[in-house]
């Protein structure tokens, strides 16, 4: 990565509290353009509430967030603009078929019509939806439902992508178009940050990892450095050590013991 | 989205003018168009069925339920030849009052539960137009109502005395101002709400707030009832009068008639310009941050969610009452489900809460609290048990809608070997707290009073009939609880519920107080009704289990839609 290009994304000392919780604490990071970037963490670390905040969603309660030199939240009608977000819960309507869904999303981000019209045949064509089109989403399979986001979340050409578990649900040959695609709209300039418990993805996928426990950052360096740094062979070790995940033996032990010989 | 439009969409979409008037208030209207195309297309696939607002079905069910109890009533009042203001203020009256009741209830549905914006939060929605789409159908509710609730009092007009030919447009003009006048207000009173309570104790705040109001109706009907008697006296004339906004409408209603008011005094124009500031500082705050906010509304606060666990005492007893582990299960779920759902919550306990304080305005002496043995007297604790089955009436009507419905698939995967103990657990749970409860809390006061013999007589006869009403409402509930999405068309069942159960009650208070006059006459009386009861709730239980098989295949085979191709 080349450190002189623009950052595209910059958060500076991130808070955020769902009533006395306070689920980030103090947060930084900056994401150039171009770059691909994990965002990995135990459960209930804070990756989704960074995702949110990022996509404008949630308003912070302390701290800054610029997307592509909009602040946020007082600019989060333009950040949107230049925003494509692939939530983790499937948030469509089930009443709509996959093609009127892509047409509401292409439509509310100002799409023209016969713009919005080609893009959403070539996305159904590539996503292998085309059959399905005039279903409802209602008898969609999951991954066709994460199929019908990823093309909703790419239909306005987005500056910057933000994906919670964007792999979740799909086959094999989905997940190999989709990660490929990735790295194609990264090398166009695309700056994507990507939430994932799936690690040898994010190893596949990210240039960078940034590594959240318990609402604050503990590591932001590239996946290279972070295994030098810690010493580690995989992603999984490192990930382990950083957010001191114990040993599942005696978890396991419990487990068994409750359920009977 | 190829479903029949809405004239007012195609009218913004179709009018340069009217694009931008939206846009000088403020407004994208294109956004404006889509997203009331989006509301209506959900609507009609029967995906949003919560706000009454999109529900035309539902609102055209009201309207003529409305017109026909309330509209054609007031139409006939004209008979009665009062002066034409009086007439005019009593319809605007009940227009205004059955609307802030509604739209108390609507408006916070639909500002404070936007269940549309988890799927839209993060596309580039200007929050001011989507405030203003859930507003306009918040106003549709005025549009369908307004018409059945004043049309035949606005024609019943043209007989008073003082009615020009004028009158009918006047009086529907001003009925339909009067219903915008509280629609706005309502949201502008939800807009101030936004602005000082935090977005996570709002829907609580706004259940309170209309719980309060249903439970002061009892003491508002008193008033109406004292005003009525003097109706024919009263001078609407008067300028010290002129700050009420009902009298603004009245005016209007009245315009070019020959009873016209005179006009209002400085009160008058200083209420219009200080409402006018409330209304539209109100609706402003409901823009900022309501899209980012919309998370922690929809999720409420999070100290909900610190359930306590402590462990309930009544388990051993309702695992003796059902017979079985899965008796439990649906007991502790349903009793959970019914302290926190804030659907269930916000439909049911209005209603429950208008019944007991309107039982509680009925005490008022000591003459009324005798016992109910002693012969020739009639006495207040005879109507207990059945206001009691009649607030069970609102709990059974909306327990199968739920907020967050979709945990219901954990019901198919389990191996429900007894759906009937299934089916006496939700008994029990609505039981225990709706009819139990409520006895022993009046128990030891009983004994005091009458004696622990008339208590015993009277808490075991009183018990019997509550539990005979709820297995008659068992009938209300459509399958399993807290499995589907609120439909606004659910409500509309209501009112004809409470009349019915209403004339039900009649008749079993006057047997019960002949039954009553001779105590071992109320021992057999009791006894052979408890077998009734027994014998109603065993064919309920049993018709509930059969829509919870049917519920369970339904859930089973997964969207009923599926396969069913769009045009």
């Amino acid at each position: 990565m080349n450190p002189d290009r623009h950052a595209v994304i910059t958060v500076q000392d991130l808070f955020y509290s769902y009533d006395s919780f306070e689920a980030l604490h103090g947060i930084s990071f900056r994401i150039q353009r171009g770059e691909i970037v994990g965002l990995l963490g135990p459960n209930g670390a804070g990756k989704t509430t960074t995702l949110k905040l990022v996509a404008g969603i949630l308003s912070s309660s302390r701290g800054s967030i610029d997307v592509g030199g909009f602040q946020l939240p007082r600019q989060h009608l333009e950040a949107k603009r230049i925003i494509g977000f692939v939530p983790e819960a499937a948030g469509l309507y089930e009443s709509l078929s996959g093609a009127e869904f892509l047409e509401l999303a292409g439509r509310l981000q100002q799409v023209p019509e016969k713009t919005l019209q080609a893009r959403i045949g070539v996305l159904l064509d590539t996503f292998e939806l085309r059959n399905v089109r005039a279903r409802r989403i209602a008898s969609y399979s999951k991954g066709m439902r994460q199929k019908v986001l990823l093309s909703a979340a790419l239909l306005h050409d987005p500056q910057v992508l933000l994906l919670d578990e964007p792999l979740s649900g799909l086959d094999v040959a989905s997940s190999v178009l989709i990660k490929d695609l990735l790295a194609a709209l990264a090398a166009r300039g695309t700056t994507i940050l990507y939430s994932s418990h799936v690690l040898d993805v994010v190893e596949k996928v990210c240039h960078r990892a940034l590594i959240v426990d318990g609402g604050s950052l503990v590591a932001d360096a590239p996946l290279d450095e972070l295994k030098s740094r810690t010493m580690e062979s995989s992603l999984e070790n490192v990930f382990r050590k950083l957010t001191h995940s114990e040993d599942t033996g005696p978890r396991i032990h419990r487990v068994l013991e409750i359920l009977g010989p | 989205m190829k479903t029949p439009r809405p004239p007012l969409t195609e009218y913004i979409a179709a009018t340069t003018a009217a694009q931008r008037l939206l846009r000088y208030t403020g407004l994208d209207p294109e956004q404006f168009v889509l997203l009331l195309r989006l509301l209506r297309t959900l609507s009609e696939r029967q995906e949003f069925m919560g706000n009454l607002g999109v529900d035309r079905f539902a609102l055209s069910l009201m309207a003529g339920g409305v017109a026909v109890f309330i509209g054609v009533p007031m139409g006939l009042l004209a008979l009665s030849q009062l002066p034409a203001a009086v007439f005019l203020l009593v319809n605007l009256a009940a227009v205004s009052c059955l609307l802030l009741l509604l739209i108390l209830q609507e408006a916070a549905n639909t500002l404070f539960n936007p269940v549309e914006v988890s799927v839209l939060a993060h596309q580039p929605i200007d929050p001011p137009t989507l405030i203003a789409a859930r507003i306009t159908h918040v106003l549709l509710i005025v549009w369908y109502l307004v018409p059945a609730l004043t049309l035949p009092a606005a024609l019943g007009g043209l007989m008073l005395k003082d009615a020009r030919w004028t009158y009918p447009l006047t009086h529907f003009g001003a009925g339909l101002l009067a219903g915008l006048f509280v629609a706005f207000f309502v949201c502008a009173l939800y807009g101030w709400l936004f602005r000082f309570v935090p977005a996570s104790r709002l829907k609580s705040v706004t259940l309170w707030m209309q719980a309060l109001v249903f439970g002061a109706l009892p003491a508002a009907g008193a008033l109406v009832g004292a005003g009525l008697r003097s109706l024919r006296n009263l001078n609407l004339g008067l300028a010290g009068w002129s700050w009420m906004p009902l009298l603004w409408f009245v005016a209007i209603g009245l315009l070019g008639s020959r009873a016209a008011l005179p006009s209002m005094g400085w009160q008058g124009l200083l209420a219009i310009l200080l409402t006018a500031a409330v209304i539209w500082l109100g609706l402003r705050s409901l823009s900022g941050g309501y899209i980012q906010e919309s998370a922690d509304m929809i999720r409420g606060s999070l100290r909900k969610g610190k359930a306590k666990t402590r462990r309930n005492t009544l388990l051993p007893a309702v695992r003796f009452f059902t017979g079985s582990q899965a008796g439990v299960a649906a007991f502790s779920f349903t009793s959970k489900l019914m302290r926190r759902d804030w659907q269930f919550r916000r439909t049911a306990l209005p209603m429950v809460l208008y019944l007991a304080v309107s039982f509680a305005s009925l005490l008022r002496g000591k003459e009324e609290l005798i016992s109910p043995l002693i012969p020739g007297k009639f006495s207040i604790a005879l109507l207990f048990p059945h206001f009691l089955g009649l607030m069970l009436a609102a709990p059974c009507s909306v327990i199968s809608f739920a907020e967050f419905h979709q945990g219901s698939w954990i019901f198919v995967t389990a191996p429900l070997e007894s759906l009937r103990a299934f089916a006496r657990g939700i008994y029990g749970s609505l039981w225990f707290p709706g009819a139990l409860l409520p006895h022993l809390l009046i128990l030891p006061a009983l004994i005091l009073f009458w004696g622990w013999q008339a208590a015993v007589l009277f808490e075991c006869f009183s018990l019997t009939i509550v539990s005979f009403y709820l297995a008659l409402e068992l009938l209300l509930i459509p399958g399993l609880p807290f499995a589907s999405p609120y439909k606004a068309s659910r409500s509309m069942i209501g009112l004809p519920v409470l009349l019915l159960g209403t004339v039900i009650a009649a008749v079993l208070v006057a047997a019960q107080w002949l039954v009553f006059q001779i105590w071992w006459v109320a021992v057999i009386a009791g006894i052979l009704f408890g077998l009734g009861t027994w014998l109603t709730a065993h064919f309920t239980l049993r018709r509930l289990e059969g829509e919870i098989r049917q519920n369970l295949h339904l859930l089973r085979i997964g969207p009923t839609q599926m396969f069913k191709e769009i045009d």
